[in-house]
């Protein structure tokens, strides 16, 4: 037969399919992996051409994986917009809820967004004993709760927080373009987008030589960063599974005439 | 089979009928089932449901649970019993009537008849004057 | 194993627009419906509401007597397919195993049969496949679902003839065996009005008929004669067309006509026959068929 995520019982009707579609969250999953892997090449590729350019040039004076660190995440809000948008229509017409698919995708974003974390930490981690041998500055001048790559229990957290964040904020996007077509939906991020964005900047307020100095402020205390980002993140999730539940399973491109 | 104008059922049931009255299905012989019928002659299977509910209230078939349709016994005998019935104010009346309108004396169609009857081993009868216009036939 | 539907002053707008107006009626279940309506008539609102692929602007639905809208249980067991399939854009193949495993019904032997009938391609995309190849795999899926609830929203009109014709026969075939709700939207009358056992007439967003096909057919009536019996014969009853050919006169009529007609129709020279539902319809439909 099949491998569902639903059953059918005796009567040959469908009983209540599980709250997380397993198909969806590994179809989004291997998505988002296979997306990512060009991202962290990109990264590994970066790292090594900046440092290998700026030792033969203004010389080595911050920590490259530190310079590079917002950038992944970034893709991640991106990707989730996509995974959300893409296989909206399939998903509703093949008989499964708005909500599953939100569900499901947020699954896959946290699962993501802890590889990011993960990878990140990593890369701080192999990053530290070339620069010690070099003797060049492990100096993070990007926003950050953790001072240094050492915090490794920091960094995980913090990178896991900030990416679910951003990637919760995508799949609010995506429904919010999905609920409310091309031109609503692009005044919509209005209140889509903002929680990432505050969430960066409340990172950004963190930075040696960033938002926060130029405002004179110093930012706000570690705890109090990670738990503002995760409700920011919690919002953004409500909201995409606020706009998602009204928003019609309609090809975007449809022709005219009746739909 | 089937052409789109009269109701489908109606034909299906008409077709049922004439094979029961010219014998080519039997007493308790079983009739198609309403499955054989939709996926032969591309129709719903419960227009032929609804032409073995005509048939079953005329008392030409009967169901038997879980088997089928199966022609009624004595079906055959009531069906050309009926159609002996009407077979005079259906067949033979529009006969004269068209007669009439064609300007044939019914006496030549008396004639034509006894012809047959004639054929048929009957004795007989008197000669009758031959009907000229009768090669337009 | 098939879902009963009831619709109920279901009404949809976009924006200014009334696609589907008011419009109330049920699905028995085990039934396959024909829903007719000339293009803009609300066909595809009225089928896309009921499969939760948006929400009503009025009135109510009721699909196993709960509201269809991100009902899990009540989507999984309706599929819409419609015109141009909304599969994820991957090859045939990928299209398939998707399906199979998000649709609890799924039967991987009758797609195997239904794919090898439409020789569809496995290794192409939707957006490769011709418009007959897609539609042949919108058919396939929505066949082998075998969901409750299935309806199809003109998707087989991208078919060829000898395509649409054995899906018409794998359509019974399956529906003999595994009987289930089905739904077919279409304006290519002729060919599937036999596969009805009731239909659904909408126009301007209302619904006109709804009746069993054979009783509509049986309602339907040419009666052609001279102009003054002809006139004087339908005169009580609900003329739809009429058309004059020099002394003659041929009308149609949509009413259940007294035992007595025929013989009265022959007493004044006036022959009776029979009109397609294709012809009904068109006279249904057409403003001087509306009461």
């Amino acid at each position: 037969m099949s491998t569902t995520t639903t059953t059918t019982g005796p009567d040959g009707l469908v009983r209540r399919p599980p709250a997380l579609d397993r198909h969806a969250f590994g179809s989004a999953l291997r998505w988002l992996a296979f997306a990512s892997s060009w991202v962290w090449l990109g990264f590994v590729l970066f790292a090594v051409g900046i440092t290998r350019s700026n030792v033969s040039t203004v010389g080595v004076t911050e920590s490259v994986v530190g310079s590079l660190s917002i950038t992944p995440r970034n893709f991640l809000f991106a990707f989730a917009i996509t995974v959300l948008a893409v296989w909206f229509v399939p998903h509703v017409a093949s008989g499964r809820t708005r909500r599953a698919l939100v569900t499901a995708s947020a699954a896959a974003v946290s699962v993501a967004a802890a590889g990011y974390a993960v990878l990140l930490t990593v890369a701080f981690q192999v990053e530290r004993p070339v620069y010690e041998a070099n003797g060049w500055p492990l100096v993070i001048r990007t926003g950050h709760v953790f001072g240094s790559g050492d915090q490794v229990g920091l960094v995980l957290l913090e990178s896991f927080v900030i990416a679910a964040a951003v990637g919760f904020a995508g799949l609010a996007v995506a429904a919010g373009y999905r609920r409310f077509g091309g031109v609503r939906g692009t005044l919509a991020l209005a209140f889509t987008a903002t929680p990432m964005l505050a969430a960066s900047a409340l990172l950004e307020l963190r930075a040696s030589a960033g938002i926060g100095e130029a405002l004179g402020v110093d930012g706000l205390s570690a705890p109090v960063t990670l738990v503002a980002i995760a409700a920011l993140g919690a919002v953004s999730l409500a909201t995409a599974y606020r706009l998602v539940h009204g928003a019609p399973a309609s090809r975007l491109s449809a022709a005219g005439g009746e739909r | 089979m089937f052409d789109g104008r009269e109701p489908i059922y109606l034909q299906i049931a008409e077709q049922i009928r004439e094979q029961v009255a010219s014998g080519a299905l039997g007493e308790d012989e079983q009739v198609m089932s309403t499955t054989q019928y939709a996926t032969t002659f591309r129709i719903n299977p419960a227009t032929a449901q609804k032409a073995f509910a005509e048939l079953v209230e005329e008392g030409v078939l009967y169901k038997r649970r879980g088997l089928g349709m199966f022609v009624a016994p004595g079906a055959r005998a009531r069906l050309l019993e009926g159609r002996r019935a009407s077979f005079f104010a259906e067949v033979v009346d529009p006969v004269a009537a068209q007669a009439r309108v064609l300007g044939i004396p019914l006496a030549d169609v008396i004639a034509r008849l006894e012809q047959h009857s004639a054929d048929d081993g009957a004795p007989r009868r008197p000669a009758t004057p031959t009907n000229p216009q009768e090669e337009t036939r | 194993m098939s879902l009963a539907v009831e619709v109920r002053d279901l009404t949809v707008r976009y924006g200014r627009t009334t696609a589907v107006d008011r419009v109330s009626f049920d699905l028995q279940p085990g039934v396959i419906y024909g829903l007719l309506g000339r293009n803009g008539t609300g066909k595809t609102s009225l089928l896309s509401t009921i499969a939760a692929f948006q929400r009503a602007s009025g009135g109510t639905i009721r699909v196993d007597g709960e509201d269809p809208y991100e009902n899990a249980r009540v989507m999984a067991s309706t599929c819409l397919i419609r015109e141009g399939g909304d599969f994820l854009d991957e090859k045939t193949k990928d299209v398939l195993r998707y399906a199979a495993a998000v649709r609890p019904g799924w039967d991987a032997d009758l797609a195997a049969r239904l794919v090898d009938l439409f020789e569809l391609p496995m290794t192409k995309k939707p957006t490769q496949l011709s418009r007959g190849k897609r539609s042949a795999l919108g058919v396939v899926v929505g066949l082998a679902s075998r969901a409750p609830l299935t309806m199809f929203d003109e998707a087989y009109l991208g078919l060829d003839a000898p395509s649409r014709y054995a899906f018409y026969d794998a359509l019974l075939e399956d529906y003999a065996e595994h009987p289930r709700t089905i739904v077919l939207s279409s304006h290519l009358i002729e060919e599937v009005e036999r596969l009805f056992e009731r239909v659904i007439i909408l126009d301007a967003g209302r619904v006109l008929v709804d009746e069993e096909a054979e009783a509509l057919r049986s309602r339907g009536t040419t009666v052609t004669g001279p102009a003054a019996a002809v006139d004087e014969l339908t005169a009580p009853w609900r003329v739809v067309a009429r058309k004059a050919l020099g002394p003659t006169v041929q009308a149609i009529v949509v009413e259940e006509l007294p035992a007595d007609a025929r013989a009265r129709a022959a007493a004044a020279g006036v022959e009776l026959g029979s009109v397609p539902l294709q012809d009904l319809f068109v006279h249904l439909t057409s403003p001087q068929g509306t009461p």
